[in-house]
């Protein structure tokens, strides 16, 4: 609990760096229906969406369906949600997000999306690092990240514990929590877990929140989650 | 040279003041010499439940701001020897609570004792953090609800990560007691089983207290229940200080009373 109030010297710093942030990509522009889903996604994991930031993202719309961002940003809000940009191609709403203060990013051509790809597997292979071992149970409140490998726990991951990898996240005991692996966008990565029991698992960014109704039957037995085609598949 | 043990729970009424108050005065029971502090700044129950409530004349802040003596702030109980505590303000601001201040004091009662039970605020603010900060030891009290384990939960990460004893690598270890247990209820899925509590808090059981009407009218008399050798909730507490102590207990009150069990069995026949 020791303050460590070093003096300052500088006012800031400037630093590049690649941050994961959500993307919601949204694939109409009707409020009503942006509202509900995100309400009911809300209920169930409701650590996952306070203060996250969020790109809103446009390029699955068509190019000239009209957008209320102001009112999207505001469900956003209320969904605990902190839009930061948005990334389209229609000048519209970029202008609008001037107005509202957000930022812009350009939309993903598919060829830049293919370069990204490409690149994060060359990243993973060039960077694959040993893992990180945890021998503990990970416990509320509690959130780990294996940067640039995969994480491997021995105990159980508790609920509102969060475990995260940029490669594969494996958990000895009983998944409870969140599990993030392949959060640099590695679609290949898998989570493995002995029991499954999760609130929320995400692969390479696509994720999915759980009730203990959505659990598998034999809740008792190992488990391995996988992409298939940008679905989530909870298999064993 | 004494040991500091936290009672810390996270969740807020679970027991952690009646629990406190049994397991020392089981302690002084013991022959230990024991010191309880409270720390909920603002709420001020141990002395309740000691019923020494009347003899508080200073508090943990009257000495930490230096306006009062350690010695003339302890209060001795009337029923043991070697049993003290050292109550908490009711009405002073929790500002004066600091980590120096509270070291000092720690640091002067291990001269003198041989346990110092630390009762922990509800919550993980401030005093919560105090309380468990020069802990060497803890005892988490949890009820058999979600709500109860989860925030147990994030209090045992907190004991790894926020103390004195994390600060230097090390783990505080930490055991579990379940308070308010109510095997019937459990059998119905009302509540939580010992078994699925230990297995998500992954750590050890010191003990089980049953939910008990003996623990109520001992917080009324000011009495800590343990001197209640009749009830259950008493000998839980005896039990559970016993294996706190390194003893081997039967572990009673965690299934339902075999009396129970018998009469629903061939209660119909007669
Ligand atoms: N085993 C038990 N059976 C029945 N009642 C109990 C039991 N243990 C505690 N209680 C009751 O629960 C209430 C809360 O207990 P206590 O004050 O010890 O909890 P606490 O964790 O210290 O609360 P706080 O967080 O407010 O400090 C009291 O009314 C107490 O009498
Ligand atoms: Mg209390």
């Amino acid at each position: 609990m020791a303050l460590n109030l070093s003096e300052q010297q500088a006012a800031f710093q400037f630093k590049g760096g690649a941050l994961t942030v959500t993307t919601l990509e949204l694939f109409t522009a009707d409020v009503l229906m942006i509202a509900d889903e995100l309400s009911q996604q809300t209920r169930r994991a409701p650590a996952f969406f306070s203060q996250t930031p969020v790109v809103l993202a446009f390029d699955k719309l068509d190019q000239d369906e009209s957008v209320a961002l102001d009112l999207i940003v505001a469900t956003c809000k209320q969904a605990g949600l902190v839009p930061i940009a948005v990334r389209c191609a229609q000048d519209a709403i970029k202008q609008s997000a001037r107005a509202l203060g957000l930022g812009w990013f350009p939309p993903q051509s598919e060829r830049r999306l293919r370069e990204i790809s490409e690149k994060v597997e060359q990243q993973v292979i060039a960077a694959r690092k040993p893992p990180r071992i945890v021998r503990n149970t990970v416990r509320s409140g509690q959130q780990l990240y294996a940067k640039d490998t995969d994480l491997v726990v021995l105990g159980s991951v508790n609920e509102g514990a969060e475990v995260i990898a940029d490669g594969n996240v494996h958990v000895w005991g009983a998944l409870r929590g969140r599990s993030i692996a392949g959060a640099q966008g590695d679609q290949s990565t898998r989570i493995f877990c002995q029991q499954f029991k999760a609130e929320l698992v995400s692969i390479g960014g696509i994720f999915q929140t759980f009730e203990s109704y959505d659990w598998p039957e034999a809740v008792e037995r190992p488990i391995e989650i996988y992409l298939d085609d940008e679905r989530l598949i909870i298999g064993s | 040279m004494a040991k500091v043990v936290v009672i810390t729970s996270g969740k807020g009424g679970v027991g952690k003041t009646t629990s406190c108050a049994s397991i020392g005065t089981a302690l002084a029971m013991q022959g230990f010499r024991t010191v309880l502090i409270d720390f909920d700044v603002g709420l001020r129950n141990l002395d309740l439940v000691m019923g020494c409530e009347r003899r508080v004349v200073y508090d943990l802040i009257n000495v930490l701001s230096g306006e009062a003596k350690l010695s003339q702030a302890l209060i001795k109980d009337k029923r043991l020897d070697g049993l003290y505590m050292l109550p908490a303000s009711q009405t002073r601001d929790k500002d004066a609570l600091t980590l120096e201040g509270v070291e000092e004091i720690i640091n002067e009662l291990k001269e003198d004792f041989d346990y110092i039970l630390c009762d922990s605020p509800a919550g993980i603010e401030r005093g919560a953090l105090l309380a468990m900060y020069f802990a060497e030891e803890a005892v988490i009290v949890t009820n058999p609800e979600v709500s109860s384990v989860r925030d147990s939960d994030r209090i045992i990460g907190l004991l790894d990560s926020k103390t004195r004893m994390a600060e230097q690598g090390q783990a505080v270890p930490s055991r579990l007691l379940i308070t308010r247990y109510n095997p019937e209820r459990v059998e119905q899925s009302e509540m939580m089983s010992v078994k699925d509590i230990e297995e998500i808090l992954a750590i050890p059981l010191v003990g089980v207290v049953p939910e008990s009407e003996a623990v109520l009218k001992a917080s009324n008399q000011g009495i800590p229940v343990v001197h209640d050798q009749e009830s259950d909730a008493g000998q839980a507490y005896s039990d559970m200080t016993a294996r706190f102590l390194g003893e081997e207990r039967d572990m009673r009150f965690a299934e339902i009373e075999k009396k129970g069990f018998f009469s629903r069995m061939f209660g119909g026949r007669r």
